[in-house]
């Protein structure tokens, strides 16, 4: 299939933007430290890496900053907006703020429904430990070009939205 | 050339008229066809306009409006906004897929210092 979305990579292939890692650990530490011990809640999220592949590869970053991703039936389970016709249509079309559809995945052993990245959502973790996060885990998803650079875009365009507070009126 | 007058109209007499019989019988079912078709297209075309307008041609008080409710120009000529111009802001709070407690040792506690990266040169 001429540009597919989607190939598998070893657990050794250094991690690059676009990368799956599934159940991504990430603490959350208390408010306030007010003792050498503390508890803290980990969660775990399956995760996309959004952070550039350049400075990835660079390693010109400590932390990796990661966004969660969902099924799409998942996201249809908790939203009635995502389970219409239209909602689904408008996801599929980028007018969704904050949220971006990638499509299944049919590799076997890696097959997924449609997914969503939530960019809400985001987590920072620390370089050396996603390295060897995704060398345990072993064979890893990740989504190529220019589909990549695509939910890129789609990201940078979350965050740099402005909204006026005094916008110019329509014309009539 | 000459004219004569026919009713209001002016017909060049030598010219076939729509309404001369012709040997072909199709041609006749055409013109019946084409009469029924303009008496239908006539009193549907005074059916629209009674349900848009208001229509009085008494010699009382002959007026000729829009119904109450019925807008025109400005609505038809008025663009909407298209359907893909629109943006959803929807929010979904979602659990994370597993979570549980751990103690943590804090091993120290520094203010952070910048990591400066030599830009590249172009």
């Amino acid at each position: 299939m001429k540009y597919p979305w989607y190939a598998v990579v070893d657990g050794e292939e250094p991690v690059l933007q676009g990368d799956f890692v599934y159940s991504c650990p990430v603490v959350i530490p208390p408010a306030i430290i007010s003792s050498p011990k503390v508890h803290a809640d980990v969660v775990k999220y399956d995760v996309i890496i959004m952070s550039q592949s350049c400075d990835l590869v660079e390693k010109k970053i400590d932390l990796v900053l990661v966004c969660p991703v969902w099924s799409l039936s998942t996201l249809e389970g908790k939203s009635y907006y995502f389970k219409s016709r239209k909602g689904k249509e408008s996801l599929r079309q980028g007018r969704v703020l904050g949220y971006h559809l990638l499509n299944k995945c049919q590799i076997s052993g890696f097959k997924t429904d449609f997914l969503v990245v939530d960019f809400r959502s985001v987590y920072s973790v620390p370089f050396d430990f996603i390295v060897e996060l995704v060398k345990t885990k072993g064979e890893r998803l990740r989504l190529l070009p220019p589909y990549r650079e695509h939910l890129s875009q789609s990201f940078a365009r979350f965050f740099m939205r402005v909204g006026l507070p005094v916008d110019i009126p329509p014309f009539k | 050339m000459k004219l004569d007058i026919v009713s209001q109209d002016i017909a060049i007499k030598d010219y076939p008229t729509i309404s001369e019989r012709t040997e072909s019988s199709k041609v006749e079912e055409k013109d019946v066809v084409l009469e029924w078709e303009f008496l239908a297209a006539y009193l549907l075309y005074r059916h629209l306009l009674r349900t848009v307008f208001e229509i009085d041609l008494s010699t009382v008080y002959p007026h000729f409006r829009p119904k109450a409710g019925v807008t025109f120009v400005e609505e038809f000529y008025e663009e909407a906004i298209p359907e893909e111009m629109l943006e959803y802001d929807i929010v979904v709070k979602m659990p994370p897929k597993e979570k549980h407690t751990i103690e943590l040792e804090i091993k120290s506690i520094r203010k952070a210092e910048p990591k400066v990266v030599k830009p590249e040169l172009l």
